[in-house]
C-alpha cells in the first residue's frame, strides 16, 4: 500500500486569495451538500485550490490520489478504505475483510457493506478524490454514485477531475445537493492576475500588459505560473519584451514557457528533470541512479525553492512527482530509447529496493518481460491474496503469449483471474491450454491452483469428475496456499453431497470451513458454514445445525455486535430449522430477513430456492395463501428457466405441491403427467423433493400402489445416505399410503420410526402439514417418548394453549368458521364476504382438515373446545 | 483503421507526434494545428482526446474522414 497515495497535500502559500471560490466551497458545506465537484482542464489550479481551503476550515479532511491503476475496484477500494481510516481508524473494517475475497463474492455485497460503514462515521468529514477522471471503470462509478444517493450524514465528498465524472450530475444540480467550480470560475481575471504577477514575480505589471497575457492564456493559471516564473526579478523593459514576443506567437504555452524555465537551469538539472519525470514518482536515491551522480538531493531542494513544479507526495520530503504538466513537456525531452533506458533501471531500483510492484510496471513499460515474469512470480500470490485481479490479468495480458502459456505458475493465475472476473468461458478455455502446459513443469503447487480452478468449475457443470479433480488438487496443494485448498475441500464436498453419503460431505465441509477460518477467510469461511448447515438439514441433525447458525451469527458480528451482512445468509438455514420445529412466525421473519440479505449482496437465488419454497411454505401454515403464492410467483421470474433447469424444475414441484394443499388434485395431476419427472428415473438428491410431490399427489388420488413403489425408492435413497431430515417426510407420507393398502402393522411401524427420529431432534412440522390423517395413525404409535408424542396429536392442542398449532387457521379461515358457527349456509357466506361459493367451499375444507372433523357441527364444536370460537351462550 | 483530423488551438511542437499516437501534426495559420492520420480504432482515438485533454489544450473539432 502506497501512503503517499493518502497523503493530504501540503497547501501552497497563496499567491492570490481566491475568496469567492474559498466561499463556495464553505457555502457547500453550510448548506450541508453531500458533494462538491471541481471540474476543469488541467494546471486550472484545482487541487491549490483545495489544500489552501483545508487551511481554513476546521473539520476531519481524508485525501485520495488516483491513478490509472485504480481501475481495478479491489484495488480502489483498498485505497478508498485505507483513506477512510486516515479519519476514523475503525471506518472500512469489515469491507476491508471482504476484500481480500472479493473475487468470490458479488461486487454489490462489498459495496453495502463499505456502505454501511461510512452510513456509521462517527464524525463529519470531508473525502477529496483527486483525479478522479482516470476512473473508467463502471463498478467504481457505480459504487460512488451509491454512496452519493444515500447520501451518509457525515460525509461531504470532493471530486477533483479533469472531465465530467459518469455520475447522474443533472440530478445533483437540479436537487441543489452539489458545489460545481469549473474551468470559467478558476480562471484568474484580470485583478487576480494582477496580483499574481505582483507576489509571484516580484514584477508590477501595466493594464494592457496584464490584458495581453489574459488574451494569450485566458487565465490559465498553469500558463500564468510559467510566465511569472519566467520573468522573476527581471527589469520592467525586459518584461515587455518578453510578454510582447509571448503573445505574440501561437505556440503551445508550455512547451514555449518551459523553454524559457528550463534555459535558465544548469544542464545537470535539466538531465535530472528529464530522467526523473519518466516515472510516476522518485525520491533522492532513485534520482541518483538514473542520473549517475549523488546530488539529487541538493537538485530536489533546489527545486522546490524555486518553485519549479515539484509535488512532495508525503510529510517527510522522501518521494516527489512533477505536476503533469510539467512532467509530460519533461518527457519530450528524452529519445523514446533513452526512456525505456530510464524505464529499465528504474525497474532494477524498485525489484531491489522492496517495491516489486513498481519494478514489474516499469520492467513491462521497458518490455525487459522475462525480468517483468520473474518479479509477477514472486509476487502474484500476494496480488492474488489482495483480490486484485484487474491488476493481475493486466500485467499477465501485457507479457508475451507464449511467457505466461509456458508457465504453470503464471498461466494459473491467468486462468483464475480470468474466472474470478467474472470471464468463466475464457478461463474454461484457457484451461484447455494449459493442459498441455502441465508436462513441462512439474511443481505440484502450481499444479494444484490449476486443479483448484478445474474442480470448481467441474463443481459448476455438475461434471462427475469433480470429485477426482478436487482430491488430486488437495493432494498437490498440501497445507500451502488455504484459498485454494478451501476452494478444494467446497468442491469436493459439494461433489460428495451429489454422489455420496452426506456425513463424508459434511466432514469436507467442516475441513474448508477450519482452514478458511484459521486462514481468516470470512466469505469462504462463511460460505462452508452455510452449506454445512444446509447438510445439516437434510441430514436431520437439526439441533447440531440450530447451533451452528446460532454460533456464526454471534461470532461475525461488526463493532456493534450486530450480525455482519454476510453472516445474514445464515438466518436462511435458521428459518428452515425453525419452520420444522413449527415455530412459524419466528422462522417466516428470519427467512424474510435472510432473503433480503441475499439479494442486498446480489444472490438472487441462493440454496437453489428453498429460502423461498420454506418461506412460502411458512407463509401457508399461517394460513396466509396470498403471500405464498405471490412469493412462488416472485421467485420464478427471477429464474431463468433455461439457465437453471434444476431450480426451475423445484419451483414447478413446488407450484403443483402448492396446488395439491388448496385441494386442486387434478392441477397437481397434471403435472405429475407432464413436466414432473417421470417416476422411473433415478432418484438425485435434487429430484427428491419433486418426487416426494408426486408421492403426495399419487396418494392423494388413490393411486397407492404407484405411490409405495416410488416411496419405497425414497426410503432406500435416503437411508443410504443418511438423509434422515428428508426420511421423516418419507415416513410419514409412506405411514398413510400403506395404511391406505390396508398393510397397517407396517404402517405403524413407519410413523414410529418417524416419531422418534422427530423426537429426538425437535421435528414438528412433518406430522401436521401432510395431512389430518396423520393424526389417526398416531394414536396408534407407541413412542419412547410419549410426552412428544402427546404434543404432535391434534386433540391434545387444547391442553397446549398458545401452541404454535394454533397458527394453522388463518384469520379468513376464522371468519369463515364463525360464520358457519352462526349458522350460515356457504353460499350466504360467499356474499357476506365477497368470495366465490368455489373459494368457500375450500376454505371449508381446510377447516375441516385442519380441525380433523367431517362436518359443519363436528368442526364448530372442535373450534370451540381448541379455543377457536366463543362458545354459544348456554 | 480509419483516418482522422483533429484540430486543436495553439501550435504544438512537432517532437510531440509521439504523443498522439503518430499522426501528423501541421501548423494552421491562425493559431490552430492540425493533428491527422490512422488511428486504430475508437479506443485511440480517445486516448489521443485524452491526451489533449490532459495538456490542457482546447479541441476546436474532430471529424472523420472517409
Amino acid at each position: 500500500m502506497l501512503r503517499t497515495k493518502t497523503h493530504v497535500p501540503k497547501s501552497r502559500p497563496d499567491l492570490v486569495r481566491r475568496t469567492r471560490l474559498l466561499d463556495r466551497l464553505d457555502e457547500g458545506l453550510l448548506m450541508d451538500k453531500p458533494f462538491t465537484l471541481i471540474s476543469a482542464p488541467a494546471g486550472y489550479g484545482k487541487t491549490t485550490l483545495v489544500t489552501n481551503w483545508f487551511e481554513r476550515i476546521h473539520r476531519a479532511k481524508a485525501w485520495l490520489s488516483l491513478d490509472e491503476h485504480d481501475n481495478d475496484p479491489v484495488r480502489f477500494f483498498s485505497y478508498l478504505i485505507a483513506t477512510l481510516q486516515t479519519v476514523d481508524l475503525t471506518m472500512g473494517k469489515e469491507s476491508a475483510k471482504l476484500l481480500s475475497e472479493s473475487g468470490m463474492i458479488p461486487a454489490q455485497a462489498l459495496v453495502v457493506t463499505l456502505l454501511n460503514e461510512i452510513l456509521k462515521a462517527p464524525k463529519p468529514f470531508i473525502l477529496v478524490l483527486d483525479d478522479f477522471h482516470v476512473i473508467k471503470n463502471e463498478s467504481i462509478f457505480r459504487a460512488v454514485q451509491a454512496i452519493l444517493d444515500h447520501h451518509p450524514p457525515f460525509l461531504h465528498l470532493l471530486m477533483i477531475t479533469r472531465e465530467d465524472p459518469a455520475l447522474s450530475l443533472p440530478r445533483f444540480r437540479v436537487r441543489n445537493q452539489m458545489t460545481e467550480i469549473r474551468m470559467e470560475d478558476l480562471r484568474f481575471d484580470l485583478v487576480e492576475m494582477g496580483a499574481f504577477f505582483s507576489t509571484a514575480a516580484g514584477v508590477k505589471l501595466k493594464d494592457e500588459e496584464v490584458a495581453a497575457l489574459e488574451v494569450r492564456t485566458e487565465g490559465w493559471v498553469a500558463g500564468l505560473q510559467l510566465a511569472a516564473l519566467s520573468i522573476k526579478g527581471w527589469a520592467s523593459e525586459q518584461v515587455s519584451e518578453f510578454i510582447k514576443a509571448f503573445s505574440g506567437n501561437h505556440r503551445y504555452i508550455i512547451d514555449y514557457l518551459m523553454e524559457e524555465v528550463i534555459n535558465r537551469t544548469t544542464p545537470e538539472i535539466r538531465v535530472f528533470l528529464a530522467r526523473t519525470a519518466v516515472l510516476d514518482r522518485f525520491n533522492a536515491e532513485l534520482g541518483d541512479e538514473l542520473t549517475g551522480e549523488s546530488n539529487s538531493k541538493k537538485i530536489i531542494a533546489r527545486l522546490e525553492q524555486a518553485n519549479l513544479f515539484l509535488i512532495p507526495l508525503d510529510s517527510e520530503c522522501r518521494w516527489y512527482r512533477y505536476h503533469h504538466l510539467f512532467a509530460q513537456f519533461l518527457r519530450t525531452e528524452l529519445t523514446k530509447s533513452e526512456q525505456i533506458h530510464v524505464q529499465q533501471r528504474a525497474a532494477l531500483w524498485f525489484a531491489d529496493n522492496g517495491l516489486p510492484e513498481e519494478g514489474i510496471k516499469y520492467a513491462l513499460a521497458a518490455g525487459v518481460f522475462d525480468f517483468a515474469g520473474d518479479l509477477l512470480k514472486t509476487q502474484a500470490p500476494r496480488v492474488f491474496q489482495r483480490g486484485e485481479m484487474v491488476t493481475l490479468l493486466d500485467w499477465l495480458n501485457l507479457l508475451p503469449v507464449e511467457l505466461v502459456d509456458g508457465s504453470v505458475e503464471l498461466a494459473g493465475y491467468k486462468a483464475w483471474s480470468l474466472f474470478l472476473l467474472g470471464k468463466s468461458e475464457e478461463a474454461v478455455h484457457y484451461l484447455q491450454r494449459t493442459d498441455e502446459i502441465k508436462a513441462k513443469n512439474s511443481d505440484p503447487l502450481a499444479e494444484g491452483r490449476l486443479l483448484a480452478l478445474r474442480g470448481w468449475i467441474a463443481n459448476y457443470r455438475e461434471d462427475p469428475r469433480t470429485k477426482e479433480i478436487a482430491l488430486l488438487a488437495i493432494e498437490r496443494l498440501g497445507d500451502q496456499d488455504p484459498f485454494f485448498r478451501e476452494v478444494s475441500l467446497m468442491s469436493l464436498g459439494h461433489a460428495q453431497r451429489k454422489n455420496d453419503s452426506m456425513p463424508e460431505s459434511t466432514a469436507t465441509l467442516y475441513k474448508a470451513y477450519d482452514t478458511a477460518r484459521t486462514a481468516g477467510h470470512m466469505f469462504t469461511s462463511l460460505g462452508a458454514l452455510l452449506d454445512i448447515t444446509m447438510n445439516l438439514v437434510i441430514q436431520g441433525r437439526r439441533r447440531e445445525s440450530m447451533g451452528l447458525c446460532h454460533y456464526a451469527l454471534e461470532q461475525y458480528v461488526d463493532s456493534q455486535g450486530k450480525p455482519l451482512l454476510m453472516a445474514e445468509l445464515l438466518y436462511i438455514p435458521l428459518g428452515i430449522l425453525l419452520y420444522e420445529g413449527n415455530d412459524l412466525k419466528q422462522s417466516r421473519d428470519y427467512l424474510e430477513q435472510g432473503i433480503r440479505a441475499s439479494h442486498s449482496i446480489g444472490l438472487n437465488r441462493i440454496l437453489g430456492g428453498d429460502a423461498e419454497q420454506t418461506l412460502a411454505l411458512v407463509y401457508w401454515a399461517l394460513g396466509d395463501f396470498q403471500s405464498a403464492w405471490d412469493l412462488l410467483e416472485k421467485a420464478k421470474a427471477n429464474t431463468d428457466a433455461k439457465a437453471f433447469p434444476i431450480i426451475w424444475d423445484r419451483y414447478k414441484a413446488f407450484e403443483a405441491y402448492l396446488l395439491l394443499n388448496q385441494g386442486d388434485l387434478s392441477g397437481a395431476l397434471a403435472w405429475v403427467e407432464s413436466l414432473g419427472p417421470k417416476p422411473v428415473d433415478s432418484i438425485t438428491s435434487f429430484k427428491e423433493i419433486p418426487y416426494m410431490v408426486i408421492a403426495r399427489t399419487l396418494y392423494r388420488a388413490g393411486r397407492y400402489d404407484q405411490a409405495w413403489e416410488l416411496l419405497k425408492r425414497l426410503r432406500q435413497f435416503d437411508r443410504e445416505r443418511e438423509r434422515y431430515g428428508r426420511l421423516v417426510y418419507v415416513n410419514i407420507v409412506s405411514a398413510l399410503v400403506l395404511q391406505a393398502l390396508g398393510r397397517r402393522e407396517e404402517a405403524i411401524r413407519s410413523m414410529e420410526e418417524a416419531v422418534n427420529f422427530a423426537s429426538a431432534e425437535g421435528y414438528v412440522r412433518p406430522f401436521l402439514s401432510e395431512g389430518s390423517e396423520v393424526g389417526e395413525l398416531l394414536l396408534a404409535v407407541k413412542a419412547s417418548n410419549p410426552e412428544f408424542l402427546k404434543m404432535l396429536h391434534p386433540p391434545s392442542i387444547s391442553s397446549l394453549p398458545n401452541s404454535g398449532t394454533i397458527e394453522t387457521l388463518s384469520l379468513r379461515e376464522l371468519e369463515v368458521l364463525s360464520l358457519v358457527a352462526a349458522g350460515l349456509s356457504n353460499e350466504e357466506i360467499g356474499t357476506k364476504l365477497f368470495i366465490s361459493l368455489g373459494t368457500v367451499k375450500w376454505h371449508v375444507r381446510n377447516i375441516f382438515g385442519k380441525l380433523d372433523v367431517g362436518n359443519r357441527t363436528q368442526a364448530v364444536v372442535r373450534a370451540q373446545q381448541l379455543g377457536f370460537l366463543k362458545k354459544s351462550g348456554p | 483503421m480509419e483516418r482522422y483530423e483533429i484540430i486543436i488551438k495553439g501550435h504544438i511542437d512537432q517532437r510531440r507526434e509521439d504523443w498522439f499516437a503518430g499522426l501528423e501534426i501541421t501548423l494552421l495559420s491562425g493559431g490552430e494545428s492540425r493533428l491527422a492520420g490512422e488511428v486504430a480504432d475508437q479506443a485511440a482515438l480517445h486516448g489521443i482526446l485524452n491526451r489533449i485533454r490532459d495538456m490542457g489544450l482546447q479541441l476546436s473539432s474532430v471529424k472523420r474522414q472517409d
